[in-house]
C-alpha cells in the first residue's frame, strides 16, 4: 500500500472518532446546570428576550436536533458563539491558538533536546552514576506542579536576575510581525526581521522551558529503554566486536533505531503539553488558548469549551498521523497497511 | 468430582505460591532499590503527617475558618514556621491539614479510574468482537483529548467543588487502565489455565475475576502507583484554576493560587504548598519507578 | 559533538543578550490595566475599562472632570418646571472621525439604539424614557421628553456616547450593529483605534485636530491599554519603566511607589461602596432578625486590618462623604452577644443553618470579608458556604428572587452625584433584577419616598425624603453595609495632567494627560 492511500485511510478513520468526540463534548455541555441563557441575556432581560435568545441559540429544540445543528455548524465552520463575550468561537480559536501552538512546539523541542541526550547518556552508562543522576533529575522535575514552577522561574529569571522578560509574547511597543502563520517566530523569519525573532524567542524561552519539564521524564525514560534494547541487538554486539568505535555505533545505528519509539512518546507529549500550556499561560499572561479556556470553564461558557476540546481532538489526531509518517521515513521497513 | 476439585485446589495453590514467590522476589528487588525505598519512606512520612495532622499542626482550627487578621502576611517565624496568609492563617497548619485531603483525592481518583478502566478493559479483551470494537472506540474518543482539557470541561460542567473535580478527573483517567487491562487480558485469555477453567464450566465472570485478573495485577498496580502522583498534580491544577476545593478548605492547589497574588514579596504563601505537592508527587514517582523495575524487569536492565 | 555543543551554547548565549527594545519616540502612554476591554459598543458595554475606552473613542453630551459634570457636546440647555422636557443646544463644530457632523439626529439615533438594545447602560433611562423621548428639533437642538419627571437627568448624560449613524447603518447586520461596534468604534472622540489585540492590548491613537481641542498644555500621541491582571506584574512593569500607569497595585506595595521620586501614588477616598446584599425574600434571610444577627456577626474592625486597600466602614446605606448622607443612623457593630440575641428571635435560635456567600472568583477583596464573616457566623453555629463566581454569573443570579443568593458581595459606584443614583437602584423594588438590588428589598413607603424625591426640584424637601427613606432602610437591614474603598493609582512622574475623579476612581481621563521627559 502506498503512502497516499494510507494517509487517506487514516484521515478517514479520524472521522468516526471526531464524531464520537463531538457527541462527548456535546453531552458535557448539556450537563451544565442552570440557565446559560439567563447569563447571556443579562440581568435585566425579560422572559421574552430570554425566549428569543433560546431560539437564537437553538436551545428550544429537542436534544438530537440540537446535536445535529451543532454538528452541521462544525462542518460549516460555525462553532457557535461565546455566551459571555458574544464573539464567535472559531475566529477566537484562530486568534489564540497560534500562541499556544508556538509555546507547545518550543517546549517539545526543548524537552527533546534535554530528554534524548539524557536518555542516551543513561543508556550508555547504564546503572552507573550518570544514569542515576539523569533518572533522579527527570523524576525530580516532573513532580513539580508546572504552574508553581512557572511562578518561581518567572520571578528568578524575569524579575530578580532580569535575564528574561516577565510575560507576554512581545514587548508592548513591538508590533507583532505581519500574520502569516500567527507564530511570531516563523512570521518574523519570513519577514527576515531577526530582531523581532530574537525578542520573541527571549519571551518564549522561560514559559516553554517550564512547560517542557513535564515531558522531560517520559522522553528520557523511553529513550533510555529503547537505547538499551537496541544496544543488545546482535548487530550492535557484532559491530562492537569488529572494532567500530562506540560513539559511532551509538550515533549511527543505535540512536536511529531507538528514536522510533521515542518519536511516539514525543508526539504523545505534544498533546499533553498543549493541555499543560493552559496552566502556564495564565502565569505568563500568554495570550493563548489557556486564558480563554480557563475563563470559559469558570463561566460555564460551553460553546468555547466544546470548541477547545474539539480543536484539541483534531490536532491530537493529526499529530498521530504525522507521527506514523515520520516512522515510515525513519524506518523504511514499516509498511503502511 | 472430588478428584477434580482436589486437582483444582492444588492447581490454585500452585498458582498462588508461584505468585507469592514472584512477589517475594519482587519485594527483595524493590528493597534493594535505594531510590524507591527513599520514596517509600517519604510516603510513610506523608501518611504519618496526614494521620497525626491535628496533633502536628499548631493551629488546626486555621484549616476550618479561623482567621487572625492582626498577624496577616507574616514571614516564617518561630510562631508560624511557614508564615501566615492574607488573613493570618498559619500556612504550616494548613499545609499539614491539607495532606490528608491530597491523599484522599489521589486515592479516590485512582480507585475510581481503576475500577472503571479495569472493568471496561477486561470485558473488552475477554469478549472480543463487536463489544471490544465499541468499547475501544469509546476509549479512543477519551484518549483523543488531553486529560487535563477534558477534566476541566467535565468538572466545570458538574460545578465547582472538590468532589466534582475528583469525579471529573476519574472520568478522564480510566482509558489508560482500560487499554492496559485489555492487552493483559488478551494475552492471558489464551493461557492454558484459563482454557482449563473454561473447560470445567466456570462462568465468564468467574473466569475474568478469579483467573485472569489476579494474574494481571502487577502491571495494573504499577500503573496505579505511577499515576497516583499525576492524579494529585491534576487535582491541584484544577484547584489552582479555581474549579477544585472552595475556601476555606486547605487544598494545596488553591493555596498556591491564593499566594500567587502575593508572590514574590510574600513568597511563603505559595511556596510551601507547592513544595508539599512536589514531595507527595515525587515520593509516588520514586515508588512507581522502583515498582516498574520490580514487576516489569524488562523495562529496566 | 563538541561542535554541536558550541552551537547550542552560542544559541543560548544569544538568548541572554538583552535586545534593545525600540522605545517609542512619540508620546505613547503605556497603561497597565487590570481588566480587559471586551466590548466598545456604547449600547452594551459598561464597566471601568470599557468606559475608559468609550470616553476616548466617543464623545458624550456631558463629561466628568473631577467631581464636576461639564457640558461636552452640549453648548447650553433648558428644562421645564417639572423636569420632564429637557432641551439641549449642541456645539456645531463637533465632527465624527469620518468628517461628518455630530448633530441632533446622531444623538437621537444613539439614545434610541441604547434603549432598543437595552443592554447594561440602559438602566439609567429605562424607567424614564421610551422610543418617543428623544427628538431632533433642528440640526443642533435635541429635546428629551421624559415619561416621568427626573431631576438628576443631566447626571446620566456622560454615559450617552454618540455613535455615527452612517457607520452603524452600513454595518447593521441583524443585531443593530452590535457585532460591528463590539470591536470597531464609530465615534468622534479624541482617539481612534490602533492595534487591537483581543485579550492582550489595545492601542489608541490621538486625533491631532480633535474638534474639542485638547485641555492640557500638551497631549498624548496615543496610549496603549495593556492588560495586566496580576497586581505584582503591574508593579514590576511600572518600576521597570515598561508602563507609565498601573491601575491595580496592592496597597501592601505602596511603599515601593511612595519611596521613589519617580512615581506618584494617587490615593483618594471615593464612593466605591461594598455591601453584602442579603436576599430579603430568601428562605432564611427574609427574617429581619437573622439579617440583624448576620450584620452583628461581621467583624468590621478585622476587615479594616485585613483588606489590602484602605477602607472606611460604612455608617449606614450612604457613604459619609456622599450627597444625602444621614448622620447618626443606628448601624450595627461587631457584637456576638447582640447577634445571639437577634438569632434567638428567629426560628433557628441555635443556628444549625447554612447560608451561601457569593463573591467574585479570584478576588481576595471579596473573599476576605467572607472568611471573616464565616468565622463570626461559626460562633452562632451558622455555616457559611463560600461560592466564588464570575461576575456575569453573579449578575445573572441576581436576575430573580429564586436565584438570588442568601448573601452576595457587591461593589457599587453611584453613576452620578445624587442620592437618587445611590439609593434608587439599590432599594426601590422596581429595580429588582439588577445586581444593585440583589437584596430584593421591598418597602412601599421607601418606594414612594424615592419616587417622589426623583421629581422634586427643591433641595431641602428632597433631603427630608431621602432621610426618612434611609431611616427605614437602616432599621430593616436589607444588607450588611461594609465600607467605601479608597482607590489608588500609581503613575510615573513624567505623566502630567492627572486629576482625580470619583466618577472613575480606578482609571484616568486619557485626553487630559500629557508626558514630559518620559
Amino acid at each position: 500500500m502506498n503512502l497516499r492511500f494510507y494517509l487517506l485511510r487514516r484521515i478517514a478513520l479520524i472521522v468516526p472518532t471526531l464524531i464520537g468526540l463531538s457527541i462527548l463534548t456535546f453531552s458535557i455541555a448539556r450537563l451544565v446546570p442552570g440557565d446559560p441563557v439567563g447569563l447571556a441575556a443579562g440581568p435585566q432581560a425579560t422572559e421574552e428576550i430570554k425566549e428569543a435568545l433560546r431560539r437564537e441559540f437553538g436551545l428550544d429544540q429537542p436534544l438530537p436536533a440540537q446535536y445535529i445543528n451543532y454538528m452541521a455548524g462544525l462542518f460549516r465552520g460555525d462553532w457557535g458563539q461565546s455566551l459571555y463575550t458574544r464573539r464567535d468561537v472559531l475566529p477566537d480559536l484562530r486568534t489564540f491558538w497560534p500562541a499556544t501552538l508556538e509555546l507547545t512546539t518550543i517546549a517539545v523541542i526543548i524537552a527533546t533536546l534535554l530528554g534524548v541526550p539524557a536518555g542516551v547518556i543513561s543508556a550508555m552508562y547504564r546503572n552507573r552514576l550518570p544514569d542515576h543522576v539523569a533518572r533522579i533529575l527527570s523524576l525530580f522535575f516532573v513532580s513539580f506542579p508546572a504552574f508553581w514552577l512557572a511562578m518561581i522561574f518567572q520571578t528568578w529569571f524575569g524579575r530578580d536576575l532580569g535575564m528574561f522578560p516577565i510575560n507576554k509574547r512581545l514587548p508592548v511597543l513591538v508590533a507583532p510581525p505581519p500574520t502569516t502563520t500567527g507564530l511570531f517566530l516563523v512570521d518574523s523569519l519570513i519577514q527576515l526581521d531577526f530582531e523581532t525573532f530574537m525578542v520573541s524567542l527571549r519571551h518564549i524561552f522561560i514559559p516553554s522551558l517550564v512547560l517542557s519539564f513535564s515531558a522531560f521524564a517520559s522522553i528520557t525514560r523511553i529513550t533510555r529503554a529503547s537505547m538499551v534494547e537496541a544496544l543488545e541487538k546482535d548487530f550492535v554486539r557484532m559491530e562492537r566486536a569488529i572494532g567500530i568505535p562506540y560513539r559511532i555505533i551509538i550515533f549511527k545505528y543505535v540512536l536511529r533505531n531507538a528514536f522510533i519509539a521515542t518519536i511516539t512518546v514525543i508526539s504523545l507529549n505534544f498533546g499533553w503539553l498543549m493541555a499543560g500550556a493552559i496552566l502556564i499561560e495564565t502565569i505568563f499572561d500568554w495570550p493563548g488558548l489557556g486564558l480563554y479556556a480557563v475563563h470559559a470553564s469558570l463561566s460555564l461558557d460551553f460553546q468555547p469549551i466544546m470548541g477547545i476540546a474539539f480543536l484539541y481532538g483534531v490536532v491530537f489526531s493529526l499529530i498521530n498521523i504525522l507521527t506514523d509518517m515520520v516512522y515510515g521515513i525513519l524506518d523504511p521497513r514499516i509498511r503502511y497497511g | 468430582m472430588a478428584e477434580s476439585d482436589k486437582r483444582k485446589t492444588a492447581k490454585r495453590n500452585e498458582a498462588r505460591s508461584a505468585r507469592w514467590e514472584n512477589f517475594a522476589r519482587g519485594l527483595y528487588r524493590f528493597r534493594s532499590n535505594r531510590l524507591s525505598m527513599i520514596g517509600l519512606l517519604m510516603l510513610i512520612f506523608i501518611l504519618l503527617v496526614a494521620i497525626f495532622a491535628p496533633i502536628i499542626a499548631p493551629y488546626p482550627e486555621d484549616a476550618a475558618g479561623k482567621t487572625r487578621v492582626m498577624a496577616r502576611l507574616q514571614p516564617p517565624s518561630e510562631d508560624f514556621v511557614f508564615g501566615t496568609d492574607k488573613i493570618g492563617r498559619d500556612i504550616f497548619s494548613r499545609v499539614v491539614m491539607g495532606t490528608g485531603l491530597a491523599l484522599q483525592v489521589g486515592t479516590v481518583i485512582i480507585l475510581l479510574a481503576t475500577s472503571i478502566g479495569v472493568t471496561i478493559g477486561a470485558v473488552s479483551g475477554y469478549a472480543g468482537g463487536w463489544v471490544d470494537d465499541i468499547l475501544m472506540r469509546i476509549t479512543d474518543i477519551f484518549l483523543t483529548v488531553p486529560a487535563l482539557v477534558l477534566a476541566i470541561a467535565i468538572s466545570a460542567a458538574l460545578g465547582k467543588g472538590i468532589i466534582n473535580a475528583m469525579i471529573g478527573i476519574s472520568l478522564v483517567w480510566w482509558p489508560g487502565f482500560a487499554r492496559l487491562t485489555r492487552s493483559l487480558v488478551l494475552s492471558l485469555r489464551e493461557e492454558p489455565f484459563v482454557e482449563a477453567a473454561y473447560g470445567i464450566g466456570a462462568g465468564h465472570m468467574r473466569i475474568i475475576f478469579r483467573h485472569i485478573l489476579p494474574n494481571a495485577v502487577s502491571p495494573i498496580i504499577i500503573k496505579m502507583t505511577t499515576d497516583f502522583g499525576f492524579a494529585v498534580l491534576t487535582a491541584a491544577a484544577l484547584g489552582f484554576i479555581g474549579l477544585g476545593a472552595q475556601p476555606p478548605t486547605p487544598e494545596w492547589g488553591a493555596m498556591i493560587n491564593d499566594g500567587r497574588r502575593y508572590f514574590p514579596d510574600e513568597w511563603w504563601i505559595a511556596t510551601f504548598p507547592g513544595l508539599a505537592i512536589w514531595l507527595m508527587v515525587f515520593s509516588w514517582n520514586l515508588i512507581g519507578d522502583g515498582l516498574r523495575d520490580v514487576l516489569d524487569p524488562r523495562a529496566r536492565r | 559533538m563538541s561542535k554541536r555543543m558550541l552551537v547550542i551554547g552560542l544559541l543560548l548565549g544569544l538568548l541572554l543578550i538583552p535586545s534593545v527594545t525600540s522605545l517609542a519616540q512619540d508620546d505613547i502612554l503605556l497603561y497597565g490595566g487590570n481588566q480587559d476591554i471586551e466590548n466598545i459598543d456604547p449600547a452594551t458595554g459598561e464597566n471601568y475599562s470599557i468606559n475608559a475606552a468609550l470616553r476616548s473613542l466617543y464623545d458624550a453630551l456631558y463629561i466628568y472632570r473631577g467631581s464636576d459634570t461639564i457640558p461636552h457636546l452640549v453648548d447650553s440647555y433648558e428644562v421645564n418646571d417639572d423636569a420632564t422636557v429637557w432641551t439641549f443646544h449642541l456645539k456645531d463644530n463637533a465632527v465624527f472621525h469620518d468628517g461628518s457632523s455630530v448633530n441632533a439626529d446622531a444623538v437621537v439615533y444613539s439614545f434610541n439604539r441604547i434603549l432598543a438594545i437595552s443592554g447594561p447602560p440602559s438602566w439609567r433611562w429605562a424607567t424614564i424614557a421610551d422610543e418617543n423621548t428623544a427628538a431632533a428639533v433642528d440640526e443642533f437642538t435635541v429635546q428629551f421628553t421624559l415619561t416621568q419627571p427626573y431631576a438628576p437627568f443631566i447626571g446620566t448624560l456622560p454615559q450617552l456616547f454618540v455613535v455615527n449613524p452612517a457607520i452603524v447603518e452600513a454595518n447593521l447586520g441583524d443585531d443593530m450593529g452590535q457585532s460591528y461596534l463590539k470591536e470597531n468604534a464609530a465615534g468622534s472622540g479624541p482617539f481612534t483605534q490602533g492595534r487591537w489585540e483581543i485579550g492582550n492590548l489595545y492601542e489608541f491613537i490621538a486625533v491631532d485636530d480633535y474638534w474639542a481641542g485638547w485641555t492640557g498644555d500638551d497631549h498624548l500621541d496615543g496610549f496603549v491599554w495593556v492588560i495586566q491582571r496580576d497586581a505584582s506584574t503591574q508593579l514590576n512593569s511600572l518600576l521597570a519603566g515598561e508602563t507609565h500607569i498601573a491601575d491595580t497595585v496592592a496597597a501592601s506595595d505602596k511603599e515601593k511607589i511612595v519611596g521613589s521620586e519617580d512615581y506618584v501614588w494617587e490615593e483618594h477616598g471615593g464612593f466605591f461602596t461594598n455591601t453584602l446584599k442579603m436576599n430579603n425574600t430568601g428562605e432564611y434571610t427574609s427574617d429581619i432578625n437573622l439579617r440583624k444577627a448576620v450584620a452583628h456577626a461581621m467583624n468590621y474592625e478585622a476587615m479594616v486590618e485585613a483588606q489590602d486597600v484602605k477602607i472606611t466602614i460604612l455608617p449606614g446605606p450612604t457613604p459619609a462623604n456622599f450627597v444625602g448622607y444621614v448622620d447618626g443612623l443606628d448601624y450595627p457593630k461587631y457584637d456576638l452577644d447582640k447577634a445571639r440575641e437577634y438569632l434567638a428571635m428567629t426560628p433557628w435560635p441555635d443556628g444549625g443553618i447554612t447560608l451561601d456567600y457569593v463573591y467574585v472568583t479570584d478576588f481576595p477583596r471579596e473573599e476576605i470579608p467572607g472568611l471573616i464573616l464565616l468565622e463570626g457566623l461559626a460562633q452562632l453555629n451558622i455555616e457559611l458556604n463560600m461560592i466564588p463566581m464570575l461576575w456575569p454569573d453573579m449578575t445573572a443570579s441576581c436576575g430573580s428572587q429564586e436565584t438570588g443568593p442568601d448573601i452576595i458581595n457587591i461593589y457599587t459606584l453611584p453613576p452620578f452625584l445624587d442620592p437618587d443614583a445611590h439609593l434608587y437602584n439599590q432599594y426601590h423594588s422596581g429595580q429588582w433584577g439588577s445586581f444593585n438590588s440583589c437584596s430584593f428589598y421591598q418597602n412601599d413607603r421607601v418606594n414612594e419616598l424615592l419616587d417622589t424625591a426623583r421629581v422634586i426640584g427643591d433641595a431641602a424637601e428632597r433631603a427630608a425624603l431621602y432621610t426618612e427613606a434611609q431611616e427605614i432602610i437602616a432599621a430593616e437591614q436589607p444588607s450588611v453595609w461594609m465600607y467605601t474603598e479608597d482607590s489608588s493609582i500609581s503613575i510615573n512622574n513624567c505623566v502630567k495632567g492627572f486629576v482625580y475623579s470619583p466618577m472613575y476612581p480606578i482609571t484616568v481621563l486619557f485626553q487630559d494627560l500629557w508626558m514630559e521627559g518620559c
